[in-house]
């Protein structure tokens, strides 16, 4: 007999947990059980859950409910800090690459114009030096220090 | 009134940082901790088959729970919805051991067959039976018979409907006394 359901569930789940299965079960309800599929299965798994989860629960050291919320307090700051410190990682790129773009700038020109062997902070600046492009690049670099700086000071 | 979510919405579930605030009072969570710990811990151990990741994994489903902003109805709500947290945790701990084609021997699904020593065969011959069942099976298993949950509850939990879980728990109990009594591989 296979079907999805027996009206007498209800008693073999009541014996389980009385632990009275399976050999308490009284004559009626094993005589039925002995011809009843469904009944026999349902006692068999039910009653080997039901023991193990017993087991599981009594092997069961769980940290304390303290430990767990401190833990998720560090985690969520740790997380908060993360998320925070975002913007200033962001603006440490972005003043390393102003800085690289200035230095080539500055390599470039003074190797455009020949001077590498008797360059000098005095003769930094020759003649005809691509003045614009120097100043259009310093003046990218302070517009991102300064927002760099901005972000660094904000909160978050 | 907050939706159910199925368990697919659940595993897109990822801890919330917009906010760096937990989203239960101390006292409650204590509270709720104290009723749910030792059940979660439990399911979690049977589901992954160790007590390292099963630890693990209790922080991370208490942790998620904390840090989502969802409007509980009812404590009943709150603890389906961690049960629902655990579960997909526990799913991707076995997804991820598919994928690497690692899982320890008493609850390798691709293994059911392994000879159980003497001592503990009971529990082994348990854990391959559970880890042979699919995850809806398995939960449905658990919740009903070591969690003694009602069918409504299963459903809330699960995320079917009520009718459907009795005959979940039908075919669920008819494969498990069979891969239990070696009828079934």
């Amino acid at each position: 007999m296979s079907r999805a359901e027996c009206p007498r569930e209800q008693e073999v789940l009541d014996a389980i947990a009385s632990s009275r299965w399976p050999s308490r079960l009284g004559e009626d309800l094993a005589r039925h059980v002995d011809g009843c599929a469904f009944c026999k299965d349902l006692g068999f798994v039910a009653e080997t859950l039901s023991s193990d989860f017993s087991s599981a629960i009594e092997q069961a050291r769980v940290p304390t409910a303290g430990l767990v919320w401190w833990r998720a307090e560090i985690r969520t700051r740790q997380e908060s800090l993360r998320v925070a410190s975002r913007p200033i990682t962001l603006a440490h790129y972005v003043g390393a690459g102003s800085a690289a773009v200035v230095a080539l700038t500055l390599l470039l020109t003074l190797i455009d114009f020949g001077n590498l062997a008797s360059f000098s902070l005095f003769n930094l600046i020759p003649d005809s030096l691509p003045i614009p492009m120097i100043f259009g690049t310093l003046g990218a670099f302070a517009i991102l220090a300064s927002i760099a700086l901005y972000v660094v000071l904000s909160d978050k | 009134m907050m939706r159910d979510l199925t368990l697919s919405e659940l595993e897109q579930l990822q801890p919330q940082a917009a906010d760096d605030t937990l989203q239960m009072d101390e006292d409650a969570f204590r509270t709720l901790y104290e009723r749910t710990a030792r059940p979660l811990w439990a399911y979690l151990w049977r589901r992954t088959g160790s007590a390292q990741i099963a630890d693990d994994l209790l922080q991370e489903t208490y942790y998620r729970l904390l840090r989502k902003r969802v409007t509980h109805e009812s404590e009943a709500h709150r603890r389906n919805y961690l049960f629902r947290i655990a579960a997909n945790l526990a799913n991707d701990v076995y997804r991820s051991r598919r994928e690497h084609n690692h899982f320890p021997e008493e609850s390798d699904p691709e293994h059911p067959s392994v000879p159980a020593v003497a001592e503990g065969s009971r529990r082994q011959d348990l854990d391959r039976a559970l880890a042979t069942l699919s995850g809806r099976h398995r939960d449905a298993l658990w919740l009903a018979y070591a969690e003694g949950a009602s069918h409504a509850e299963i459903a809330e939990k699960l995320g079917l409907k009520v009718r459907s879980v009795k005959l979940i728990l039908f075919r669920a109990r008819r494969k498990m006394a069979k891969l239990l009594r070696g009828e079934e591989s």
